[in-house]
């Protein structure tokens, strides 16, 4: 029998590098830039998409190139995201 | 024996999912279409230790619970409430081990849906290469399912994951997420399932002391660069093409040849007849011309199937999104756009892969205007009439054709997103997997399910379509002309060479006569009205309707119009032309006058003459409204074209 793996409450994420700007958009960013999401604009089908490829609050990620379409790289993996989905994605970047 | 075990696959989108599938199902594999709607279905058989498996791969991708119509019809089909299509006893889930936490987000949500899951742990070759260990045994108890590690590409435990299939009979143990787990309550779905997801991969997965591949990262830099990129891709595909056009003719020469011996060996051994005449014409015809174009779309596939199994065509889609999105198109658009230079109907077969049923539409209805391989044929026959002895030129007015057909399509896409068909482009969400060598073998398999769609669908309504032809062409009958009558009693009087061009002159003047006096002769006086404005009389007309079987079936049709005979035609094009460019009216004007060249050939750039296309269009949009809507349009644009650009070139003092 597998213990409950998710727990009911969400405990809030805490950042594992401190953060050193403030908040901005991720079209914002530059080329090689980290970031932390820490809000994401209404959810388009295409935002559920990326969202289900693990773009969540909290979740850390880097500006492989800028531009539009930019390229992220999210868990790992190499992801184009175009620029109108990427002002909506605010976020806090870390060193 | 037990029945047959139905096996749904399901996985991220570049989780080896398809090389899978091909690995246990090799040919014995069909596409189809899920009914009543666009999504393509491929299902397949292969054989466990004691029954038969049947094994359907769904389309890829992220999130079960997305709204699109692909996610919602893979539901269906494993909650089994697909119509005709019963419910599975198991799926196969492919997991990425390199993308371990995206992958368990899928998983999880197959595990919810009930059924015995197998987990398929791919790609594992390339963990061991950077230094990733997975402890597989951990992770099958926190998922509470068997999770096979597998390498797809080398099938490499493949059989362990035969014997797995073979004795999964008991659901997944229960998992907090199937039980506890309510998507509304929380103010993120995705967040809590990651939470899982997350914690799972990061005790059962270490990343090791091994260097990750760096190839991937110095070759985007290049090809994903906004300008370099672009031009990249362009060099791809012309290379694409030039390999086609390269390769493709010696199998073309080969079946066509094959055809016309065919026909020539029933023409000695058959009685001359309407039966003769229906099979060398109607049905070997018709079968050679649509044949003929298989090699180039055999070629085109295989390269293309290449060309995505390295990752490179989500590049493609990457740089040419911010272009196409000018046009409202997504990036992705621009594949089907170029394989449409080979042959209009496997290209609107593969705008399957956008995702919105608008783009696709629009994408499905400017892709005829793109010139297919058929159209060659009659531009070659129309420059050569043009440029009688100018290769330059000639040139030219092959390029001003290819031209015209793509902007015109870039054109009316744009002007449908803004009028019948408005609506923001989805922005681009894409993968771009990690580059990695194709496998012929996916490239194989994917070319002979296109070719075998192609003459499958094309073939039968080509078929049909040429063998209606043939019965206009024929019918009525009617009596020979007194002249040739004539000439083949002076024919029998004379021996040997003299006689036989007697004869041949004879056969001429019949078979003109008899195609001005059946259907479609009358037809093309019919429409003769219509068409002069054009610069086009009703032997031009016959040549036209003669098109809607198969657009190159113009070239023929006019040189036996004009009194020239078909053979001269596949013989030697060069007397066809010269015959063309002295063929006169009844008032002794020249009926081939530049004018009249150019209108026909902007006519055949735009027009709509191919039935296949619209009967595949009709498949894809399941609808007739569609594929009759891309007759009319295309059929306007194509006269109004031709009219202004006679009457132009007229005003201008060019005859």
């Amino acid at each position: 029998m597998i213990a409950a793996i998710v727990p009911e409450q969400m405990p809030p994420r805490e950042p594992l590098v401190k953060p050193v700007n403030n908040r901005e958009y991720l079209h914002e960013l530059p080329s090689g830039a980290r970031a932390v999401v820490q809000h994401i604009d209404e959810a388009h089908d295409s935002m559920r998409r990326l969202m289900a490829m693990g773009l969540c609050v909290g979740r850390e990620i880097e500006v492989v190139r800028q531009g539009n379409p930019l390229i992220l790289r999210l868990l790992g993996a190499r992801i184009g995201v175009s620029g109108r989905l990427a002002r909506r994605i605010s976020v806090e970047r870390v060193s | 024996m037990h029945g047959v075990y139905r096996l749904v696959l399901a996985g991220n989108p570049n989780s080896g999912k398809t090389t899978l599938f091909n690995a246990l199902t090799g040919l014995r594999a069909q596409t189809a279409n899920y009914p009543g709607t666009t999504v393509e279905r491929r299902v397949g058989h292969f054989d466990l230790p004691d029954k038969e498996a049947e094994i359907i791969d769904l389309p890829g991708f992220y999130d079960l619970k997305a709204l699109s119509e692909e996610e919602r019809v893979a539901v269906d089909v494993i909650a089994g409430r697909s119509p005709n299509i019963s419910k599975p006893d198991a799926a196969i889930v492919v997991a990425d081990v390199m993308n371990l936490s995206r992958s368990l987000f899928l998983v999880s949500q197959v595990i919810e849906m009930k059924l015995p899951v197998v987990v398929a742990l791919n790609m594992m070759d390339i963990a061991e290469a950077e230094g990733v260990r997975v402890d597989t045994a951990k992770l099958a108890s926190e998922i509470g399912c068997p999770v096979v590690p597998i390498v797809a590409r080398t099938g490499r435990g493949i059989g362990e994951l035969r014997a797995v299939l073979q004795d999964l009979k008991a659901l997944p143990a229960p998992m907090s997420p199937a039980k506890g787990l309510c998507d509304a309550c929380n103010d993120c779905p995705f967040r809590t399932r990651y939470a899982w997801t997350d914690s799972v991969t990061r005790c059962c997965l270490e990343r090791g002391c091994g260097i990750a591949n760096p190839w991937t990262e110095k070759i985007d830099k290049v090809l994903t660069h906004p300008v370099i990129g672009i031009f990249a891709f362009f060099g791809v595909m012309l290379g694409v093409f030039f390999l086609i056009f390269r390769i493709a003719h010696i199998p073309m020469d080969l079946i066509d040849a094959l055809f016309s011996g065919l026909g020539a060996h029933i023409e000695q051994h058959m009685p001359p007849g309407d039966l003769r005449s229906l099979l060398v014409k109607g049905v070997i015809g018709g079968m050679g011309g649509m044949l003929v174009f298989l090699p180039q779309i055999c070629i085109l596939f295989f390269c293309l199937s290449l060309l995505e199994d390295t990752g490179y065509l989500a590049r493609a889609a990457f740089v040419m999104d911010r272009l196409m999105r000018c046009v409202g198109l997504p990036g992705k658009a621009f594949v089907p756009l170029l394989s449409a230079h080979a042959c209009a109907i496997p290209a609107i077969m593969s705008t399957r892969v956008i995702e919105d049923k608008r783009d696709r539409l629009v994408s499905i209805l400017v892709l005829p205007l793109v010139s297919c391989s058929a159209r060659i044929p009659v531009y070659s026959m129309l420059a050569a009439l043009l440029f009688a002895h100018d290769a330059g030129k000639a040139a030219l007015v092959f390029a001003g054709a290819y031209a015209l057909g793509l902007i015109t399509a870039v054109i009316a896409a744009w002007i449908l997103k803004h009028t019948i068909l408005k609506g923001e482009t989805h922005p681009l969400v894409l993968e771009l997997p990690s580059y990695k060598l194709p496998s012929l073998r996916t490239a194989f398999l994917t070319m002979m399910d296109r070719a075998w769609v192609f003459m499958y669908k094309a073939g039968t309504v080509i078929l049909l379509i040429s063998i209606g032809l043939w019965v206009l062409a024929t019918y009525p009958k009617s009596a020979p002309p007194a002249e040739a009558i004539a000439m083949q009693e002076l024919a029998s009087t004379r021996t040997g060479d003299a006689a036989r061009d007697l004869q041949d002159q004879a056969e001429r003047l019949i078979n003109h006569s008899a195609l001005e006096n059946s259907a479609a002769g009358r037809i093309g006086h019919w429409i003769e009205p219509a068409i002069r404005p054009l610069g086009f009389d009703w032997q031009i007309g016959i040549g036209i309707i003669s098109s809607f079987a198969a657009r190159e079936a113009v070239v023929s049709t006019l040189a036996v119009v004009y009194g020239v005979g078909e053979d001269a035609a596949e013989k030697n094009p060069e007397s066809l032309y010269d015959s063309l460019r002295h063929a006169q009216r009844s008032d002794g004007s020249k009926v081939f006058t530049s004018a009249t060249c150019v209108s026909l050939l902007v006519f055949y750039v735009l027009a709509m003459q191919c039935l296949a296309t619209q009967v595949v269009t009709r498949r894809e949009t399941n609808s007739l409204r569609w594929p009759i809507f891309q007759l009319i349009y295309m059929t306007v644009l194509a006269y109004t074209a031709s009219l202004l650009v006679f009457q132009g070139l007229r005003a201008l003092g060019v005859s």
